[in-house]
Parts: structure tokens; C-alpha cells; sequence
């Protein structure tokens, strides 16, 4: 055997490479044999997905562990209580206020005589599209040390950069996860249980209190566990707000400090924080979901608000006011300024171009992975199909920075040649919102009857020609939803793109954060206001999937 | 050579304990429409899906044609066993025209034109090729689905519970025209119904399951007139079933509301205590008749008065027999009634 230079293991034999692909296909043709089993080419790909989704999280989990006792013992004397003190406080304090918030809305919205609610109905989810880190902008220029409030008032009514103004921010970009969830309960909600409330002698009101709200506990617990996730992997917001918590501690120690392995044991008391907030999830869902009850539609009871109409009207004018009126209003200023100063030349041009080439291959890659995974647990349901699901949806659960340091990690080692490439970023984009997709498609197949599957094999497709041939032109409204949604979320994306990207290569949301920082909000608006808009465009593909 | 063979086969069904299907063997006759008959959870379903390749057996194996498709060491998968299927919901595929659902199946391009005309005709609906599923009604829904099941000149039609989702008057209709279409295409069909009616209507022979297992298997007539079990005679029509003795003559049971002429005894010696089933329609209203009972309840049914008649057997014992009584014969609670029993729809059973 001739030397060819480089230390790779020897040429595979021809022989060998034979009794490979011998036992290959007699390893395929047994499984066939198994009787209907889905093609091997979509659990292979599942798993190939799972795996990728799992292994940014599990290598920053293997790094931390070997970052070695001295240096654990380390952070925890120094950082970790007061990260755990600062990061759960802000959770707690979101989650509970957003919890309300979103709450009383959707009854509002849905269940009284609200003047005007069905403009509410949608303007209530619109802060949905408005990353937490524009808003926190929004919320500099009006209220910062140096804003708007200070000019007026000759100083800020108070402190902004404190937990009570993070907290602020967060709450009015956040209650839209438990407004949206607790709505789409109260429009399914049947309404006979109201009626033998009535009946037995409670008011509408009080039905509300006593049989509506106990009801819709499940739907308000899964829009705070939404809200929860988000706080805890938020990193522009708090950042820019300048609190402190692990997401911000993680992004320092890796950028201030060069320290990954301190990075990776910050990660690791977060990844087991999500991790304990995800199987609180699945143990409310199975306790069950009691509100998707079944039954004929009709429409809901109004409440008559009477003397309270005025004051419920003015509570929703000042959430909607302080969710998108006035950050809007705020950034369209500043927009304003900075396209008279000429901010939208060549180099804004190339920043939109570099958002565009990571973020589209990311939503190309989204919709085509999440087909098979999709496919599979849909139409071959199994224990395998399930616990891939799961893995899936809990990397999409992990913060940005997490995702990043793992990429940082694995890249590095392994595929060196796309280290420090936009590829990274587009990597990472996938593995934060591949969940997005799937759910769309998951949707959209959920709509199309098995027995069409099993009617194209019986006139003669063979199992992976149904999926591309009969399946896919019927669920492509909802794969291309799904694109559409990863698209705009990776637009928006900002900790895994400020980590990852290669040097000078500035995306939109890149521009925001850096301008921001130094203090020049009208550079900052621009691209803020114009990512806003993008996002607005698939809002009502948002809006169906709750 | 028979179309289908299913030969000793049993399914289970991952976590359950009970096979799904279990020793089943049942053959299907080139040209012959055979119903699977049975209540929902009987095995019948599977056994369909079990045929179509959807699902594949745990033992025993399955010839389509003389060609094993499934069986120890064998596999064909659906795409490739040459068999057409109706679904209950008919499962047309939306997005696509009549014609190009009905022209689904056929790979090549040659011919395919004409076949799908010929199917179309087949099924009636000639000029409906441009519309789309959406804008069919149920029964036509139901031709297309038969047309593209056919379209591929299948070994054998499966058509599973292919009318329950159509209202009374149609369902009268499309038994007649299934049947007619099924004939006229010349294929062997297994049909799967939980309705007995169904089943009695279209079926030259009818397989009825219970549990997973096959309780019987004859013509509508011997099903309904001679049934084997006391589950075929009590879900399959109405029946008083009763106790008895073999007479000595071989051909008569003694029973307690006297001697039944019986000539179908399944082979049950004199002496020996079985089980009998008299039909409500094997009692005739006779003025000379052994019986005499006191009509205590009547259900009219258009066709015939569904009638309960308390009979004292003994005296002191009294017993209830469920009788069909023709609609003009008038028939009022409280009255008396004597009538005789008729060996027509008698027969010994198994429990």
C-alpha cells in the first residue's frame, strides 16, 4: 500500500467495501421485512437532525464538566448566586406580571364588550414581532439616563437600567405569549360549562372567576412557561439594559475574558435551569389539557363591562401604547433622522445582503430537515419518533449564547475548515429555530388524513415518493409558513450572530447592537425599524399557529 | 387460482396483549365480493389493512393470486402488491382533478388516457373528469374512489366500510351500483362493514369475526338462515336462542316450546343438549298452531311488526319469543296469537 502522506486511516479494500454494502442491503431488506415500516432513510435522517440539534448543548455540558473543579469552585464563589439571584428574580418577576397582563387581555379582548376588540385582537400580538432588544432600545431613547425623559423632566422618572426597568421591558414584549395561548383557549371553549354556572344561580362574571379562569389554568401555565424560556435566553434586552444575567455573564466570558471554559460552566447552571423549566412543561401537559374541549361551536357569553368600559379601554390603549405605539413612534423618528443623514447607502445594503445569506439559507435548510422529522412522528409514531421530538424542542428551548459557545466548540474541533464562516451562524440559526418549522408543517400534516399516505402506496408510490409526490404539494402552504417564520427569527437573531460571525461581517441586527452601544440611535433605528417591518409580514402565520 | 389466501394468520398489535387478528385463514375466490362482518374491534379492519400491506402479520402468510406477499421471509409492500382500496373516507387526493386521481396509479403515460375514460364509464361519471373532489357529492366521492381503485386493473378491490358515510337513500343506491361495478370490472373485492345489512346486501359470501377470529363463513342466505354460533345468530338479525335435546329422528331438537323440525344440525347426534336459533321469521300465525302467547310489546317496521310474545311453555313457566308478524295481520298489545314454527330459519348453533 502506497503511503499518500497524511496520517488518514488506510483505503477501505474493495473486498471489504463489498461485504459492507452486502450487509447494508441485507440490513435494509430485513427491516423491510419488518412489515410496514417507514422507509430507513427518515428515522436516519431524525436521528441525524436530533443529533444535531443536541450537540451544541451536550458539548458545552462535556466542556464544563472538564473545565475542572478549581475553576468551578471559582465561579461559584464569585458569580453563580448572584447570577442565580439576578437571572430567576427577573424570570420570576416577568412571568408573573406578563401572566396577568396577558391574562386579563385576552378576557377583555375576547369574553366582554370591549369597544373595538377586534382591532385589539391582533394589535394586542403585534409586540410579538418586536425583538426584546429593539424594544430595550426604544426604551433607552425614551427613558435611558440620557433620554427623551430626561430632557423633558430634567431627569429620568426612574432608573432605568435596574430590575424594575428590565423588568418593565420584558413584561410588555413578553405578555403576547400568554395573551395569544389564553385567547386561543377562550375561543374554543365550550360554552355549556358557563351555562351550568349560570344555571346554578352565578352570574357571568362570577361563571368567569368560577368555572372560565379555573379552566384555562392550563393554557395560562403554557404561555408562562413561553415567557419564561424567553426571559431566560434573552441576551440583547438585558444586555442592552445592562442587567446582569447568565446569558449576559456567559457573552462576557467569552468575549471580555477569552475564558470558554467559564463560559461553559455559566452555560451548564443555565442548560440545567431550561431543562427543569421544560419537564415542568411536560409534566402540566400531561396532567392534561382540559380546555380543548370538544362540541359544536357557538359564541362565547359576553360580559357587559358597563361602568367599567372606560377604564379597561384605557388599560388596553396604555399596553398597546407602551408595546408598539410609542417604540414604533420612537424609532420611526430616529429612523427618520438617520435616513436624512444618509445611514441607507451601500454599506446598509451590504449589511441587508449579509443578513439575507445567513438567514435564507436557514430558512431553506429549516423547511427541507423538518419534513422527514415531521413526517415520521406523524405518520410512524414510536417511542424513537417522540424522544427526537423532544430533543428537538429542547435545543430550540437554549439560549443563543449556548447554542454559539457549542458551535464555537464543535466547529473548532471538527470542522475547522468552516470555522469563522457565516456558515456557522446559518448552523446556529437552524438549531434555534428548526422547532418553528416543524411545528408549521407538523400543522399543516395534521390536516391531511393518513389514509391518503396509505391510498397513493396502494395505487403504487413506494414510501419515499409519497412524502415528496402526494404529501408535500398538500402541506406546502404550511412548510412555506414555517420558512417564512425561521426567516424573520433568524433576521432578528443576535447573541448566536455577534458570537459567530466572522470579522466585519455586520448583519442588520449586528448594526443595531453596535450603534446602540455607542450611543448613535439613529444609525441604530434604521435597521431596527426596518427588521420590525419584515417581521410584520408573517405575523398572521404566527397569529394561526395559536 | 384463488385471489386472496390468508393462511393461519395473526396479528398483535405493538402493547396489547390480545391479537388483533389471530389464526385467521379465509380464501377469496377470483371475481367473488366477500364481506368481513363483525363489531368494531373484531379484527376485520386489520384483516383489510393486514390484505392492502398496510400492516404485516406476525405468522402465517398471505397469497395474492398464488404470490406471497407476506409471510415468513417474504414481504411485498403495498406499492407493489397490485391491489386496490377504497377508504371509508375515500381519501381523494384534494389537490388534484377526477381524472388525475382516477390516473394516479398508472405509471406510464401510454394508455393512460383511455383507462381512465373506461374506468370513469365504469363508474358512471363520464365528463367529471376537470372537477375537483371538494365539489363532489358523497356518492360520487365514493365512484371516484372506486374508478381509481379499479383504474389499475387491481388482483383485488379492498373497500373498507364503503358506505357509512352515506345517508339511507344513497346507501340503497350505491349497494346496487358497487355491487354492478364490482361485477362488470370482473375483480375479487373484500369489503369490510360492521352493518349486517350491508353485508346481507352485496356479499356473495360473508366472513363474520369475533375477537380477531372467524366465527363463520357462508352466503348471506346460510349466514342469516343456518348460523353456526350464538354470536353469528344474535349479531347478524334476531334470534331466540334457546336450549335443548337432540330428538332421536336426528333432524328435530326438543326444546321447551316443544319439538323444532331442524334439519340443519351441524352434525349433532341424538341425545346430545345444543343450542338452537329460530329466526322471528320462522313463526307463522296458524289458527291450528302448538303455540299460544299473549302479544306484549310491538315495534312496527313498515315491512313487517317486530313483535314480543310472552308463551307459556309449561304450565306456571312463560317465555318470550321474538316474532315477525306481517304489518296487516292486525296485530294488538294484548292480544292472543297462536302460530306454528317453520323449519326455514332454524337452526342448530355452537356457543
Amino acid at each position: 500500500m502506497k503511503d499518500n502522506g497524511c496520517n488518514c486511516s488506510p483505503p477501505v479494500r474493495h473486498g471489504e467495501a463489498r461485504i459492507f454494502v452486502r450487509a447494508v442491503t441485507r440490513f435494509r431488506a430485513a427491516y423491510l421485512r419488518r412489515g410496514n415500516a417507514p422507509s430507513p432513510e427518515l428515522p436516519l435522517l431524525t436521528l441525524a437532525v436530533a443529533a444535531m440539534m443536541a450537540s451544541p448543548v451536550v458539548y458545552v455540558a462535556v466542556r464544563a464538566a472538564e473545565a475542572g473543579g478549581e475553576r468551578w469552585l471559582r465561579l461559584w464563589n464569585a458569580r453563580i448566586p448572584q447570577l442565580l439571584w439576578s437571572t430567576l428574580s427577573l424570570t420570576a418577576w416577568v412571568a408573573a406580571l406578563a401572566t396577568v397582563l396577558g391574562t386579563a387581555l385576552a378576557l377583555l379582548v375576547e369574553r366582554t364588550d370591549l369597544p373595538g376588540h377586534r382591532y385589539w385582537r391582533w394589535l394586542l400580538a403585534v409586540p410579538l414581532v418586536m425583538p426584546p432588544y429593539v424594544g430595550a432600545l426604544a426604551y433607552i431613547i425614551m427613558l435611558g439616563p440620557t433620554g427623551w425623559a430626561r430632557d423633558v423632566l430634567g431627569r429620568p422618572p426612574f432608573p432605568l437600567y435596574s430590575l424594575g426597568g428590565t423588568v418593565l421591558v420584558l413584561t410588555v414584549f413578553t405578555y403576547p405569549y400568554v395573551y395569544l395561548t389564553v385567547a386561543s383557549a377562550l375561543r374554543r371553549f365550550n360554552r355549556n360549562y358557563e351555562e351550568a354556572a349560570v344555571s346554578c344561580g352565578f352570574t357571568t362574571f362570577q361563571a368567569l372567576f368560577k368555572v372560565v379562569v379555573p379552566l384555562l389554568r392550563p393554557a395560562i401555565g403554557a404561555g408562562a412557561i413561553l415567557v419564561i424560556l424567553y426571559v431566560l435566553s434573552d441576551f440583547g434586552a438585558v444586555a442592552m439594559l445592562r442587567y446582569d444575567t447568565f446569558t449576559r455573564a456567559v457573552y462576557f466570558q467569552m468575549t471580555g475574558r477569552f475564558d470558554r471554559a467559564g463560559a461553559a460552566v455559566l452555560s451548564s447552571i443555565l442548560i440545567a435551569i431550561t431543562l427543569a423549566v421544560l419537564w415542568l412543561e411536560v409534566w402540566t401537559r400531561r396532567r392534561g389539557r382540559y380546555y380543548q374541549t370538544v362540541g359544536t361551536y357557538r359564541e362565547p357569553l359576553v360580559i357587559p363591562l358597563g361602568k367599567l368600559k372606560l377604564p379597561a379601554l384605557l388599560f388596553v390603549l396604555v399596553v398597546v401604547a407602551l408595546s408598539i405605539l410609542l417604540p414604533l413612534a420612537v424609532l420611526s423618528v430616529w429612523a427618520a433622522d438617520g435616513i436624512a443623514r444618509g445611514v441607507l447607502d451601500a454599506r446598509f445594503v451590504g449589511y441587508a445582503t449579509n443578513s439575507l445569506k445567513v438567514a435564507l439559507p436557514a430558512s431553506l435548510l429549516a423547511m427541507a430537515l423538518a419534513l422527514p422529522v415531521v413526517y415520521l412522528k406523524s405518520r410512524y409514531p414510536s417511542k424513537f419518533s417522540a424522544a427526537a421530538d423532544r430533543i428537538i424542542f429542547a435545543g430550540y428551548a437554549l439560549p443563543g449564547v449556548i447554542v454559539a459557545l457549542g458551535i464555537i466548540f464543535l466547529f473548532n474541533r471538527y470542522l475547522p475548515w468552516l470555522y469563522a464562516t457565516p456558515g456557522m451562524i446559518t448552523a446556529a440559526y437552524l438549531i434555534r429555530f428548526l422547532p418553528q418549522s416543524m411545528q408549521a408543517s407538523e400543522a399543516a400534516l395534521a390536516q391531511v388524513s393518513p389514509r391518503l399516505d396509505e391510498a397513493a402506496r396502494g395505487l403504487g408510490t413506494p414510501t419515499g415518493r409519497v412524502l415528496w409526490g402526494v404529501i408535500l404539494p398538500l402541506i406546502l402552504p404550511g412548510v412555506l409558513a414555517g420558512g417564512a417564520l425561521v426567516f424573520v427569527s433568524a433576521l432578528k437573531e443576535l447573541p448566536a450572530t455577534l458570537l459567530l460571525r466572522p470579522a466585519g461581517f455586520d448583519t442588520l441586527a449586528v448594526r443595531v447592537w453596535l450603534q446602540a452601544h455607542e450611543g448613535f440611535y439613529a444609525e441604530a433605528s434604521v435597521p431596527a425599524l426596518l427588521m420590525v417591518l419584515v417581521s410584520l409580514l408573517p405575523l398572521k402565520l404566527l397569529l394561526d399557529k395559536y | 387460482m384463488d385471489a386472496i389466501q390468508i393462511i393461519d394468520v395473526t396479528k398483535t398489535y405493538a402493547r396489547t396483549a390480545k391479537p388483533a387478528v389471530s389464526g385467521l385463514s379465509l380464501t377469496v375466490k377470483p371475481g367473488e365480493i366477500l364481506t368481513l362482518l363483525g363489531p368494531s374491534g373484531c379484527g376485520k379492519t386489520t384483516t383489510l389493512r393486514l390484505i392492502a400491506g398496510f400492516e404485516a402479520p406476525d405468522s402465517g402468510c398471505i397469497l395474492l393470486r398464488g404470490r406471497e406477499v407476506a409471510g415468513r421471509g417474504s414481504w411485498v409492500p403495498p406499492e407493489r402488491r397490485g391491489v386496490g382500496m377504497v377508504f371509508q373516507d375515500y381519501a381523494l387526493f384534494p389537490h388534484i382533478n377526477v381524472a388525475r386521481n382516477v390516473g394516479f396509479g398508472l405509471k406510464s403515460k401510454s394508455g393512460r388516457e383511455e383507462a381512465v375514460k373506461k374506468a370513469l364509464a365504469l363508474v358512471g361519471l363520464e365528463g367529471m373528469e376537470a372537477r375537483f373532489p371538494g365539489e363532489l357529492s358523497g356518492g360520487q366521492q365514493q365512484r371516484v374512489a372506486l374508478a381509481r381503485a379499479l383504474a389499475r386493473n387491481p388482483v383485488v378491490v379492498l373497500l373498507d366500510e364503503p358506505f357509512s358515510n352515506l345517508d339511507a337513500d344513497l346507501k340503497n343506491q350505491m349497494r346496487r351500483e358497487v355491487v354492478t361495478i364490482l361485477k362488470e370490472a370482473g375483480a375479487a373485492a373484500v369489503l369490510v362493514t360492521h352493518d349486517q345489512k350491508d353485508a346481507l346486501a352485496v356479499s356473495d359470501r360473508i366472513a363474520v369475526m369475533k375477537d380477531g377470529r372467524l366465527e363463520q363463513v357462508g352466503t348471506p342466505r346460510e349466514i342469516y338462515q343456518y348460523p353456526d354460533t350464538v354470536f353469528v345468530a344474535s349479531f347478524v338479525g334476531r334470534s331466540n336462542i334457546m336450549e335443548g335435546v337432540m330428538a332421536g329422528d336426528g333432524i328435530s331438537v326438543i326444546t321447551e316450546v316443544g319439538t323444532v323440525l331442524c334439519p340443519h344440525t351441524h352434525g349433532a347426534r341424538p341425545g346430545e343438549r345444543v343450542m338452537i336459533s329460530i329466526r322471528p321469521d320462522s313463526f307463522e300465525p296458524d289458527p291450528d298452531g302448538r303455540l299460544t302467547g299473549l302479544i306484549t310489546t310491538t315495534v312496527y317496521g313498515g315491512d313487517s311488526v317486530e313483535a314480543e310474545i310472552l308463551v307459556e311453555v309449561t304450565p306456571g313457566v312463560k317465555k318470550t319469543l321474538m316474532v315477525h308478524l306481517h304489518p296487516e295481520a292486525g296485530t294488538v298489545k294484548g292480544e292472543t296469537v297462536r302460530f306454528r314454527i317453520l323449519p326455514d330459519f332454524v337452526a342448530v348453533i355452537r356457543n
